[in-house]
Formats: C-alpha cells, sequence, structure tokens
C-alpha cells in the first residue's frame, strides 16, 4: 500500500497538477498575514473555508493523472480498485496534512498569535474542511465524471453546497465555531463535526466504488 | 484454471458486448482469441484481467498475479519510463534495488528506444508499448492476459514478445492474448478462442502441420498459392534465438530439401521457408541477433516447396 500511496504521490507530483490549488492557497495566506489579521481563531475562517476547494481540486488532479490504459495497468498490478482508491485517498488526505500545516504555520511565523489550544481548534477544522473537500473531489473526478468542462462545474456546485449547505455538510458549523471564537470551547463539536466529515468521506468513497465499476 | 462462467457483459443499459460466455483458461497454455473489430475481444480480455465486472456470470479462480498489456499505451504527466516501471516493481513487492535491476534488464530485452529518465509520454508509440509489456514480466504472471500486443512493435520486439510468451508458458501461466492479425506461429498456440456477436466460441487448436489446415493460419504463408522465400542463415558462433515461432516462417521441411542438391547438409546452415511480406523484419532481426545470411532465393509461386 506504500508504495501504491508512493507512487500516486510521484505521479501527480511530477504531472504538477498540485500547483494551481497549492499557489491558490499561498497567495490567499500570503495576502491575509501581510497585515495584522487580528485574533487567530477568526482568521483561520478564510484558509479553513478555502481547504475546500483547494483539496477537492487536488483530488481530482490526483485521480487523472493516469490515462485510462494505465489506470487499467495500475489496477490489476496493484490488486484490484479497492486497493487503488484507498491509495488514492491516502495521498489526498497526506496533501491535506500539509496544507493544513502550512495554513496555520503560516499566521504562526508572521504573528506568533496562537495559543497551543487555538492551534489545536485550527488544525482540527481545517482538517475537517480539508477532508470535505476530498469527498468532493472523488465525486467530481473520474470515473464519474470524466469530461474537465464537467467536473469543474459539478465541482464548483458542490464545494458551494459543501460551504454553505447547513444541513448537509460540517463545513458552515466548523467555520461558525472558529468565526465566534467559540471553538476552543466547544472542543467535543468540533472533532464530532470532523467524524461526520471522515463519513462523508466513506460514502463519498462507496459511491464512486459502486458506481465506478459499473462503468468499467 | 481460470474459468469464465456464462459472463454476460453490457455498459449502461447499452447493447450486451458479451453472452453467455463460458471458458476454461489452463495453466500453462496460450488461448489466442480471434474474432473481427469490435466483435468484443479487448471487452471479453478485460474481463478476464479483472478490470471490468461482468454484468452478469462469473469468473472463477483467478490467480493473484495477473499481468495485463492494453492495446495501446498513452501516458501522460511527467513521470519517465524508468521511473514508470520501477514504481510498477515496487507495487508488485520487489524491493528497491531489485526492482531497479529488473528494469533496467527489461529495458534492454524488448529493446526500448528513447530516454529511460524522459516523460514516459515522448517515447514513440512503439517503444511505450515495449513499456506496456516490460510492466507485464516484472514479476512471473500467473495470467497474463496481453491485447494485440503486436501493434506497432518492430520485428525485434515481436522475437522478444515471443520468447516471453513461451516463457510464461513454460512456467505454468494461463495465457489470453488477442490475435487479430494471427501474427502468433500456430506451435505458440494451445487453443484459439473465436468470439462473434459477444459469444466466444472455442476452436480446435491450429493444426501442427500448416499445410493441412492453411485456413486456420494464414499468416503462416505454407499454403501454396502465398509468395515465399526460402531463407538460409549461418550460424557465426555468437548468434542467439530460434525461428520456430516467429511469425511467417517454418523451418524447410526435409523432403524438399533432399532435391536441392546438398549432398551433406550443412549443420551450421538453418533453412526456413518465410512468407514474402516477412521476410524483410526476419532478416533485419536475424543479423540483429548475430547470424549471417548464407542465401536468400525466391520460391515461385504456385509451388509447394522447389527454389
Amino acid at each position: 500500500m506504500t508504495a501504491l500511496v508512493r507512487y500516486v504521490l510521484a505521479h501527480v507530483g511530477l504531472s504538477q497538477r498540485y500547483l494551481p490549488p497549492t499557489l491558490v492557497l499561498l497567495a490567499v495566506l500570503a495576502m491575509l498575514y501581510t497585515g495584522d489579521a487580528g485574533p487567530a481563531l477568526p482568521a483561520y475562517v478564510l484558509t479553513a473555508g478555502l481547504l475546500v476547494p483547494v483539496t477537492a481540486w487536488f483530488t481530482i488532479a490526483a485521480r487523472g493523472v493516469e490515462t485510462p490504459e494505465q489506470r487499467a495497468v495500475t489496477q490489476v498490478t496493484a490488486g484490484g480498485p479497492v486497493r487503488v482508491l484507498v491509495a488514492e485517498t491516502a495521498a489526498c488526505l497526506l496533501y491535506t496534512a500539509a496544507v493544513t500545516a502550512i495554513s496555520l504555520l503560516w499566521p504562526q511565523v508572521a504573528h506568533g498569535r496562537a495559543s497551543l489550544a487555538e492551534f489545536g481548534a485550527g488544525a482540527v477544522a481545517h482538517l475537517t474542511c480539508g477532508v470535505v473537500g476530498v469527498a468532493v473531489g472523488l465525486l467530481c473526478g473520474r470515473p464519474l465524471v470524466s469530461r474537465v468542462g464537467t467536473a469543474s462545474l459539478v465541482g464548483c456546485a458542490l464545494v458551494l453546497l459543501a460551504l454553505l449547505g447547513e444541513w448537509v455538510s460540517p463545513v458552515p458549523a466548523t467555520l461558525r465555531l472558529l468565526g465566534t471564537n467559540t471553538a476552543t470551547d466547544r472542543p467535543t463539536v468540533l472533532i464530532g463535526l470532523t467524524v461526520v466529515a471522515v463519513a462523508m468521506l466513506a460514502a463519498a468513497s462507496a459511491v464512486v466504488l459502486v458506481l465506478g465499476r459499473r462503468r468499467e | 484454471m481460470v474459468r469464465l462462467v456464462a459472463v454476460g457483459k453490457r455498459f449502461g443499459r447499452g447493447p450486451w458486448v458479451l453472452s453467455g460466455v463460458t471458458l476454461s483458461l489452463p495453466a500453462g497454455e496460450v488461448t489466442a482469441v480471434r474474432g473481427t473489430n469490435g466483435a468484443g475481444k479487448s471487452t471479453l480480455l478485460r474481463v478476464v484481467a479483472g478490470i471490468s465486472p461482468p454484468t452478469t456470470g462469473r469468473v472463477l479462480d483467478r490467480p493473484r498475479r495477473v499481468a495485463y498489456v492494453p492495446e495501446q499505451f498513452p501516458a501522460q504527466g511527467g513521470m519517465s519510463g524508468h521511473a514508470y516501471l520501477r514504481h510498477m516493481a515496487r507495487l508488485r513487492g520487489l524491493g528497491a534495488s531489485r526492482a531497479a535491476r529488473r528494469v533496467e534488464w527489461l529495458w534492454e530485452r524488448f529493446g526500448v528506444r528513447g530516454d529511460p529518465d524522459g516523460p514516459l509520454r515522448a517515447l514513440s508509440k512503439g517503444n511505450r508499448q515495449k513499456v506496456a509489456l516490460a510492466q507485464a514480466f516484472l514479476v512471473p504472471p500467473e495470467l497474463l492476459v496481453l491485447d494485440e500486443p503486436w501493434s506497432g512493435l518492430d520485428a525485434a520486439a515481436h522475437g522478444v514478445l515471443a520468447e516471453v510468451v513461451a516463457e510464461a508458458r513454460q512456467e505454468g501461466a494461463a495465457v489470453v492474448v488477442t490475435d487479430h492479425t494471427n501474427a502468433l506461429a500456430p506451435s505458440a498456440i494451445d487453443a484459439v478462442v473465436r468470439v462473434t456477436d459477444g459469444q466466444a466460441v472455442r476452436e480446435d487448436p491450429p493444426s501442427p502441420s500448416p499445410t493441412e489446415n492453411p485456413a486456420a493460419v494464414p499468416a503462416v504463408s505454407t499454403a501454396p498459392t502465398a509468395p515465399a522465400v526460402s531463407v538460409r542463415l549461418r550460424r557465426t558462433g555468437r548468434e542467439s534465438g530460434t525461428w520456430e515461432s516467429w511469425p511467417g516462417a517454418v523451418p524447410w521441411e526435409e523432403g524438399a530439401d533432399a532435391t536441392d542438391g546438398d549432398a551433406a547438409p550443412d549443420p551450421d546452415l538453418v533453412r526456413l521457408r518465410v512468407s514474402r511480406e516477412h521476410t524483410d523484419t526476419l532478416l533485419a532481426e536475424a543479423l540483429r541477433r548475430g547470424w549471417s545470411v548464407h542465401e536468400v532465393a525466391s520460391l515461385p509461386e504456385n509451388d509447394g516447396g522447389q527454389p
């Protein structure tokens, strides 16, 4: 499995398709933290919310690097579509962890405002948003949506739904906890929202496997 | 032995591409799948390899180590040919240094031309196809599925492919290969499956003596009417390979040789009967393999064997 994750990361890394979402994130971080962004938690709202499209974009890119022929070979070599999907998801979660670290360390280095509790709450909130983004990316990438145009339209719609859909996504509640500066007071709610995000990711994976297999 | 039981396949609500396919693919046997374009050969192979799940029916006893070579092998991204193969070798469970050595060896054996550290997508079609083939032999496969593996390959790679398929067969792999152009030598085939309108029917295995059944093996031009060439190759001491399984070539029959004026046949000479369209590739390959061309004589048409 490690070899498979390494292959997925190497492939997307060499294709440079990880660059656009990463650069968008870095640009926003640069603008946000040039001046004084105020208290730590409310400043996290923007970057945490931004992780939804950023990790969704990365997920679509990572799963679209291979041609269908290479994909077939990888599937046979790796021993089945489940293993490939698990490895791809793991690679996307590693990217999520990396962009979470960047989003938290940048303000810390620039201003050093966050306490340890705030830092921890920020990490959990960013991971929640990033995991939801990966779930969105799974749903609008191959093999469900193979055209780039359709993928970006469906992607935009699902990202908006994830950011604003109060009853379908843990993201709005997470961002509210950050925005009202109450995330550190309610750690169980914050972590509960992460669990919901992970459940969404599992559901999205299952949908991709079942519907994707029908098209093979 | 891989078994397909009443396998049917359709995509969405489209027409049935395969229906009611029941087949056995025994270990150590090469099964050639033939049929017209669009008959469902590639779909059958994808089902056998486990890429496409069958809509109805089941595939039983598929071994663990399956290798699949698609009909063409486009690539995108910046990964190099060597890096791609090394990653595939790691997926097969090889350690880093063994993977690197194995990739190096297969790259040489298939004669891939092009920068091994340049992007895979920059290689020519034929060389990408060789990479796709190399990928299938990183570890000895137990089930080898080849979809038109000859497309875009040069003569040298034809020979290597015939060799590695023969090796896999010897090691007990079940080999399935689509053979649209009948490029396989009859001696390399144990069974023929013909796909027509989604049905797969096992035909009689090809006759060992092609002249008895010329319809089954039209590529090997021993049918009396096909233009053919008599080729004599001389051993040089550093030559390699044999010619029995070369497409379009058969060893000269003993009886025909006796009337040829050779009182004592030279043991260093190998005489072949080669169909006209395969002569150039065979000669090029013979020189590459270190043989010396002793004599090339065209045979009159409509003649069974005399030069």
